[in-house]
């Protein structure tokens, strides 16, 4: 028979219905009798007024009754019943016979109508018991399908769809095990995907019933379609990632070529030509100029080592390598030191600054936020006018979060390059004759990410820029209490 | 006073063995070279040096492991040498014994100045119920008496203890840990306790609190107390 499959899983599928109709056989027994006594005493009572013949009717709705509740097996038992009863006891003479035919049309007509009332009737209850699997299972589908497939983490979506399906079984508690592992749950039901396993539902604190039960094994089914999807997104996910990244990577690999085959060639060259100058036997340079040409050499190689430093930082910091070792620190220490550590770089332009008046603890890498701060004032002096000084301020604002600015009477910003200015290897629009590489700004946001700062640019009153960095800082009172 | 003394150079760097030996034995030094952990240990065992000068990356180990070795029989003053940034191995070498650092690439001028300093401090400790004066600020440790001129100071006893610590390494980086250990004591004490009492501290004690010139916070490492210092016993 074509629909062979069907039929198999028919009476897996409709445990429901038979659980609905399967009633315990003495409750049937004793409703039955009280319904076939109740119709007797109605007959033996209404006698008086009607044929008897005709009263064979007043068992119909038993019959229906029976068969309706307990199915058309019993609603046929029921109808021989009362036939046998009523030609037994009321049909005159009195007794039983075989032949008589009365006893045979009506057992007939009863028969007919339970067979025709229970058919009816287990139909529209399979039918309903139907819909209510099929909603149940839709139901199933869709939390499973909104857990794995939502934008949580596979690992996360794991968990929730774990949830969803010990609910739908019955189970205290589920697990899912993707690939292999050792055996933890009460049972485990294999997740195949086309023959394939791809993992495993473990379930702990199972009913016995329910281990019979077709439900699990189909939530099992449901579950491992959608997991390996979840799955296969995830790899498409992250391979989008692993590509994104490499693209950057890229583009900064070559722009970090070219920025050493241009920044570290020209101080090398400067102290290849002095040294060679100063160790050659065909000049003689007088003693005053030998010195002079010595402190190039030493300024030269500075500049050559802060340059190995920042491109350091900046490819540690796109690597995403940089640890950050959080504690806290007071942020007048760190503009302190970040202030004679820039005037020592830029000592042409005067670095005033401006504390607040209370003690100000940060949470933050003090290193790096210090190289952070020296980066902004160097950057702040490139764009200084000669003889204008960078301001840098210390104050905490309301929300307990402290605010480093750094203020210069240059150019400013235009807005529309504020986000690119951070970039590596960015050159904006106003430089210009100042030198550097492009790196200051660009680690000084790195390392500020790292240490869950924000730094931010505005205008500063008055013309030129203001760097805002602003870092989480302890509360005044928890300071000062402990 | 330093004349003559003997340094050992740990490092494996032909050309920093080099440039270090030349100009060391120009200033009066008489200078050892030992490329490996191993040499460095068989050498400062042999034949005692006054100072050892030590590079954290060697090609059979590091030098905390040296410096940890050195710690356990030797009390010869250490000098790291270490690479910017690198805050937390300049720590850890500290808390490991190592005695001062310098930050690769470094000047010779700092270098002399700060082998100066260590070997003046190895024969210079104060003594613990020394006097010792800081510019006009004077510390009577026997006493437990602050003062500057002749107005006293008042300090809390965590800010004296501070203080002492301090005194009783001058010059010297003391990291985080070692003050905290040192005041509060093992296991107790957090960072920002120390800050708090530091800048109470450099309130009483610092002529001008906003611009310190005698605690000096080393970034990332811990505080220095600033020379120059004179003490003297008082009988």
């Amino acid at each position: 028979m074509t629909d062979s499959r069907t039929r198999r899983r028919g009476p897996r599928a409709f445990t429901r219905a038979s659980i609905a109709t399967a009633a315990p056989a003495g409750a049937t027994v004793l409703v039955s009798t009280g319904l076939i006594g109740f119709s007797s005493f109605a007959v033996f009572v209404l006698r008086r007024w009607s044929n008897y013949e005709a009263l064979g009717v007043v068992y119909l709705p038993a019959v229906l009754a029976i068969a309706f509740l307990f199915g058309k097996r019993a609603g046929l038992m029921t109808a021989a019943a009362a036939a046998l009863l009523w030609d037994g006891v009321f049909v005159r003479p009195a007794g039983f016979r075989l032949d008589n035919s009365r006893f045979w049309v009506l057992a007939v007509a009863l028969g007919l109508s339970a067979v025709t009332v229970g058919e009816l009737a287990s139909r529209e209850r399979r039918r309903s018991t139907q819909a209510y699997e099929r909603e149940r299972e839709a139901a199933l589908l869709a939390g499973i399908s909104s857990a794995l497939v939502g934008g949580a983490s596979l690992e996360r979506a794991q968990l929730d769809a774990a949830r969803i399906a010990a609910a739908a079984i019955g189970a205290a508690s589920a697990r899912i095990v993707l690939g292999r592992g050792p055996l933890d749950g009460q049972i485990a039901l294999p997740l195949r995907v086309d023959d394939r396993v791809i993992g495993r539902l473990e379930l702990t604190g199972v009913p016995p019933e329910i281990v019979q039960d077709g439900d699990a094994m189909r939530v099992a089914r449901s579950l491992s379609g959608l997991l390996a999807l979840a799955q296969e997104r995830e790899r498409l996910a992250a391979a989008h990632v692993e590509a994104a990244a490499l693209r950057e990577s890229d583009a900064l690999k070559t722009a970090l070529l070219r920025a050493v085959s241009h920044e570290l060639r020209t101080p090398l060259t400067a102290i290849k030509t002095t040294v060679s100058a100063l160790s050659g036997s065909e000049i003689e340079l007088d003693p005053e100029t030998t010195i002079e040409l010595l402190r190039d050499v030493a300024l030269e190689t500075d500049r050559l080592d802060r340059l190995v430093a920042d491109l350091l930082d900046v490819s540690r910091l796109q690597a995403g390598s940089t640890v950050s070792a959080l504690d806290w620190n007071e942020a007048h220490d760190l503009v302190r030191n970040a202030v004679a550590a820039a005037r020592g770089r830029v000592p042409e332009i005067p670095i005033e600054v401006d504390l607040a008046a209370d003690l100000t603890l940060v949470r933050c890498d003090p290193a790096q936020i210090e190289r952070v701060l020296v980066n902004l004032i160097e950057n702040a002096a490139k764009f200084s006018p000669l003889g204008a000084n960078v301001t840098v301020s210390v104050h905490r604002d309301p929300g307990d979060r402290a605010v480093i600015e750094v203020l210069d009477h240059g150019p400013g910003i235009p807005a529309d390059e504020r986000d690119r200015v951070f970039e590596p290897f960015y050159r904006g629009s106003t430089r210009g004759a100042a030198g550097g590489t492009g790196l200051g700004l660009a680690i000084a946001r790195g390392f500020v990410d790292a240490n869950h700062g924000v730094l931010s640019i505005d205008d500063a009153p008055g013309g030129g820029a203001c760097m805002r960095l602003v870092l989480p800082a302890m509360p005044v009172e928890s300071a000062v209490a402990s | 006073m330093s004349d003559g003394a003997r340094v050992l150079v740990v490092d494996d760097e032909r050309a920093i063995q080099r440039a270090l030996k030349a100009t060391l034995e120009a200033a009066g030094y008489q200078v050892e070279i030992a490329g490996t952990c191993a040499d460095a240990l068989a050498q400062v065992a042999l034949k005692p040096p006054d100072l050892v000068i030590l590079d954290l990356l060697l090609p059979d180990g590091s030098g905390h492991d040296v410096c940890r070795d050195i710690r356990g029989w030797s009390p010869v003053p250490i000098l790291l040498v270490s690479a910017v940034g690198d805050e937390r191995e300049k720590v850890k070498a500290l808390d490991a014994g190592a005695d001062d650092y310098v930050t690769k690439p470094f000047g010779i001028d700092e270098l002399l100045a700060r082998i100066r300093a260590m070997l003046r401090r190895a024969v210079d400790r104060p003594r613990p119920d020394a006097v010792v004066e800081l510019g006009d600020l004077r510390v009577d440790l026997a006493r437990r008496l602050v003062a500057r001129g002749a107005e006293e100071i008042h300090l809390t006893p965590i800010e004296y203890d501070l203080l002492k610590a301090l005194v009783a390494h001058p010059g010297r980086v003391l990291t985080h840990r070692a003050m905290i250990q040192e005041v509060w004591g093992p296991g107790y004490g957090e960072s920002h306790l120390l800050r708090v009492h530091i800048a109470a501290l450099r309130r009483k004690i610092e002529r001008n609190p906003r611009e310190p010139e005698l605690i000096e916070t080393v970034t990332g490492v811990g505080y220095r107390l600033r020379e120059p210092l004179v003490s003297d016993a008082e009988s």
